[in-house]
């Protein structure tokens, strides 16, 4: 049985006081506790930047690797041992700026991987420039006039690229984002949750406050149905100043890459004993 | 018996590249040594596109310029390899579509070349119902001319088309008896090659890439992620065909970067994980490389160059990318550089560099060029005894159970003597631990000190040191006491043993040294041989003599002459020849 502290590394996080990343970890922690995984059977994957340090700071297998390629490590990793649960993690900036191509590709494979994205909206770690979801008009040391470009709805990218699970969490909502990522971790397919994250260092728009007072649940909302993708599209794009909804906004099964790849029909690539591969019959294909 | 030499040449699409497989795996099959390369130009119909074969009987492993047979399905091949032709050779076209240039039937008759102007279109049209059949009835001719076992080439062609249908097989057949009958009936009086050799032996035909496919999947290589990219896309093909029967998972990635990180996952979770590219996809792979040195991941990525920069010539050959990969990755990434120089070494480097990656947990590059990669050779079976496979140190849980009943903590990065510290693969009770891009302590933890830094610097230095035993020493060729030494590496080493027993057919003592590892440089191994060396001469083809370069800054040894080849095209035997002595009158000269 696996318990939260089983999930405790010996070195401390040192995000700054009230970073939405401690919400996140909780979340993460108390899912994996709540599904009843063990440890030793999980892979965090992440790329570079605040959150992807959460690999750190989780008792589990983790991989901390290159800015923006958490996801074609967690490809390998899955591939190569599909009995593991991987989990994919990292900021906005890695994940819809300098990794949008992987995000996409990473959809349409469908792997059994979970993704999530801790969407601070701009690169703290490197202090506070702007990132590929901060508001049009925001401001950051690489653009003092304000962003000219209109922000990436992760959503609205994920729902047009195929993913089968797409989720909306909010860090300061540390119950709902358990919830949905134990939603995610179960679901069979790629699942993506992007997390509203404060960074309450450099964002003084998308505050805690800011929020609060916006958040609404869609699962408390009358009639939502998550298999419905023209409600989540319409849903993934309602704006602000008004209200902004999280929870899941659309699920589907489909089948997974791993289940037809023809590599894996024999056994798992990490296990299989190598030590005598017969290549005769290879061979005499070139006589 | 001289060694014989075909060319065949016409537009891409038009079946040429087949045609010269039919032809090389038919001599292959008789028992004769068969050389191919072919040159096509980068794109999928037109242009002009050749294959040569060389067939004889002692091991011959680069191209002859001179040709007894050119087969013509273009005006271009004509007018490109018409004066390559042979005194008593051949020349086989369709008068219907392609001609000589004015005034060359005499030239051709003072050569006593036989001009054989056959409608091999209207004849396949007519005769055999597809005009496809027009390159089989040439191969007929081909096959009439120097006796060759029709029954041989029979069953190539249905090695070759079988799959296709029944029906394919029969016109196939029935346009090799027509080409046969054609050319016994009309031209085979004074043709002074025979290659009516019919012997069964047991060897393969393989193009350098294949070599290598063998190697990997003999060694257990699980896990392919790759972009195709000229000259390389080989790879990806061959274990993508093998995919099923051997258990590999082969993924065609979005992009280079992505191939490069999914081998490192699968690497990191305990598959052999492997990736083909050339000079452009390598540098996408570039900060990977760096990545797999930094966690001590075991990958191994196959760089098959072409000219670049950029787009370069991405069909042609060239040894450019040396420098790119010996360098690859900022900050001094530990990795392996192999050279291999020939069919036999892409088969054995392609097994050994799984050993030496999950041993040394350390990035395996293999380069060669695009000459040794997508050129055929008549190949022995490969040799598979005294293979062992050797994964390195990997704890189970059955190891951390025993050292937590020691009071052993396990620390994934441990300093140790060698600088390997064991692995534990995701999924293993025990050995949690988090691989980490950032410096970190033995536990794989963030850690900013300066010490820890320092030492772990040296750590990962250290498997360098450990793992020069195993590496691949750098080979001498021909007699000890020469009085010219021609270093060189990977494709360009056949060229230059056959020109070094050319040369001392000549009365010039001449060998070979070729370099086999690029890092870590094997420098005591080079500089003794060098030291021994009267007059080293170095071969490579690329501008800036990037292999001159390494062996000056390893060895202190400055090689001063140089034959180079940036012309996107191989070097053969006969290129290092005439080279030679051009340097040879004026020495200290550098020719390019």
């Amino acid at each position: 049985m696996t318990n939260l502290k089983d999930l405790q590394t010996k070195d401390v996080s040192n995000w700054c006081p009230g970073c939405g990343n401690f919400g996140i970890q909780i979340a993460m922690k108390q899912a994996i506790v709540n599904l009843k995984l063990d440890p030793a059977k999980i892979v965090i994957s992440t790329g570079i930047g605040c959150g992807s340090k959460v690999n750190q700071w989780v008792n589990t297998y983790g991989f901390a690797g290159l800015h923006g390629r958490s996801l074609p490590v967690a490809m390998g990793v899955k591939l190569a041992n599909p009995a593991l649960t991987v989990i994919a993690s990292g900021g906005d900036g890695d994940g819809y700026g300098i990794g949008v191509g992987h995000f996409i590709h990473s959809m349409r494979r469908n792997l059994n991987v979970t993704y999530i994205v801790q969407n601070n909206q701009l690169y703290a770690l490197t202090l506070g420039q702007v990132s590929p979801t901060s508001a049009k008009g925001m401001k950051g040391p690489s653009t003092p006039k304000g962003v000219i470009e209109e922000p990436i709805n992760p959503l609205r990218l994920a729902l047009s690229s195929d993913c089968t699970f797409v989720a909306r969490g909010f860090a300061g909502d540390v119950p709902h984002l358990t919830k949905l990522i134990e939603q995610a971790i179960s679901h069979k397919g790629f699942s993506l949750i992007d997390v509203f994250q404060p960074c309450v260092t450099f964002n003084k728009i998308n505050t805690y406050e800011f929020f609060k007072e916006r958040v609404y649940k869609l699962e408390d909302l009358d009639g939502y149905d998550t298999g419905n993708l023209g409600m989540a599209f319409e849903k993934a794009g309602e704006e602000e100043g008004g209200k902004i909804p999280i929870g899941l906004f659309y699920q589907v099964e489909k089948p997974v890459y791993e289940d037809s790849d023809p590599g894996l029909k024999n056994g798992t690539p990490a296990g299989s004993d190598v030590s005598n591969v017969d290549i005769g019959e290879l061979m005499e294909e070139f006589k | 018996m001289k060694d014989f030499n075909l060319l065949i040449g016409g537009p891409a699409g038009s079946g040429i590249e087949k045609s010269g497989k039919v032809l090389a795996l038919s001599f292959t099959r008789a028992g004769y040594h068969v050389f191919a390369n072919g040159e096509y130009m980068s794109q999928i119909r037109g242009g002009n596109n050749f294959t040569r074969i060389r067939v004889g009987e002692t091991r011959r492993e680069c191209h002859l310029e001179k040709v007894s047979v050119l087969i013509a399905f273009d005006q271009q091949t004509i007018k490109e390899h018409i004066r390559d032709i042979e005194e008593k050779g051949v020349i086989i076209f369709d008068g219907e579509g392609v001609s000589l240039p004015e005034g060359y039937e005499s030239r051709l008759a003072d050569k006593k070349i036989q001009i054989i102007n056959e409608p091999l279109k209207k004849l396949a049209t007519e005769e055999i119902g597809n005009p496809l059949m027009e390159n089989v009835i040439a191969l007929g001719i081909v096959c009439g001319l120097v006796d060759f076992s029709a029954k041989i080439m029979k069953g190539v062609l249905h090695k070759i088309f079988g799959a296709k249908s029944a029906e394919i097989i029969k016109l196939n057949e029935k346009a090799l008896d027509l080409g046969i009958k054609l050319a016994k009936e009309k031209w085979t009086n004074d043709f002074p090659y025979k290659l009516d050799k019919a012997e069964e032996r047991d060897r393969l035909l393989v193009v350098g890439n294949d070599a290598l496919c063998i190697g990997a999947i003999k060694a257990g290589c699980k896990f392919v992620g790759e972009y195709p990219m000229t000259p390389s896309s080989s790879v990806l093909h061959f274990m993508a065909a093998w995919a099923e029967k051997y258990g590999i998972v082969v993924k065609h990635t979005e992009d280079e970067i992505a191939a490069v990180n999914s081998l490192i996952g699968a690497g990191f979770a305990g598959a052999r994980a492997m990736a083909a590219t050339s000079g452009g996809g390598f540098a996408l792979m570039t900060e990977g490389i760096g990545l797999a040195s930094m966690n001590e991941v075991p990958i191994v990525v196959v760089n098959v160059m072409r000219p670049g920069p950029a787009t370069g010539q991405p069909t042609r050959t060239e040894m450019g990318d040396l420098r790119q990969i010996i360098h690859a990755g900022q900050g001094d990434p530990v990795k392996i550089v192999l050279l291999p120089g020939d069919p036999y070494e892409c088969f054995e480097f392609g097994f050994m560099a799984f050993n030496l990656a999950e041993k040394y947990q350390v990035p395996i590059i293999i380069g060669y060029d695009k000459y040794l990669g997508e050129s055929l050779f008549a190949v022995d079976r490969f040799n598979e005894k005294g293979l062992r496979v050797e994964r390195g140190k990997v704890l189970s849980e059955k190891d951390l159970v025993k050292m937590k009943e020691r009071g052993e903590e396990y620390k994934r990065y441990l300093f140790t003597e060698d600088g390997v510290s064991a692995r534990t693969l995701p999924g293993t009770i025990g050995g949690i631990h988090c691989a980490t891009s950032d410096e970190h302590n033995e536990y794989g933890e963030i850690f900013e000190s300066a010490e820890n830094r320092k030492a772990m610097v040296e750590k990962r230095m250290k498997k360098l040191k450990s793992a020069i035993s195993d590496l691949p020493r750098a080979l001498m060729f021909g007699k000890t006491d020469a009085e010219v030494t021609f270093v060189t590496w990977a494709g360009a080493k056949s060229a230059c043993v056959e020109a070094a027993e050319i040369l001392q057919n000549e009365g010039v003592r001449a060998n070979v040294l070729q370099i086999r590892t690029a890092w870590p440089f094997l420098s005591e191994d080079v500089t003794e041989i060098l030291n021994g060396c009267k007059r080293p001469v170095l071969v490579e083809s690329n501008f800036t003599a990037q292999m001159g370069g390494l062996i000056a800054e390893s060895t202190g040894i400055v090689i001063k002459e140089k034959i180079l080849k940036y012309d996107g095209r191989p070097i053969n035997a006969e290129f290092v020849v005439s080279e030679f002595k051009k340097i040879n009158s004026s020495p200290g000269r550098k020719v390019r």
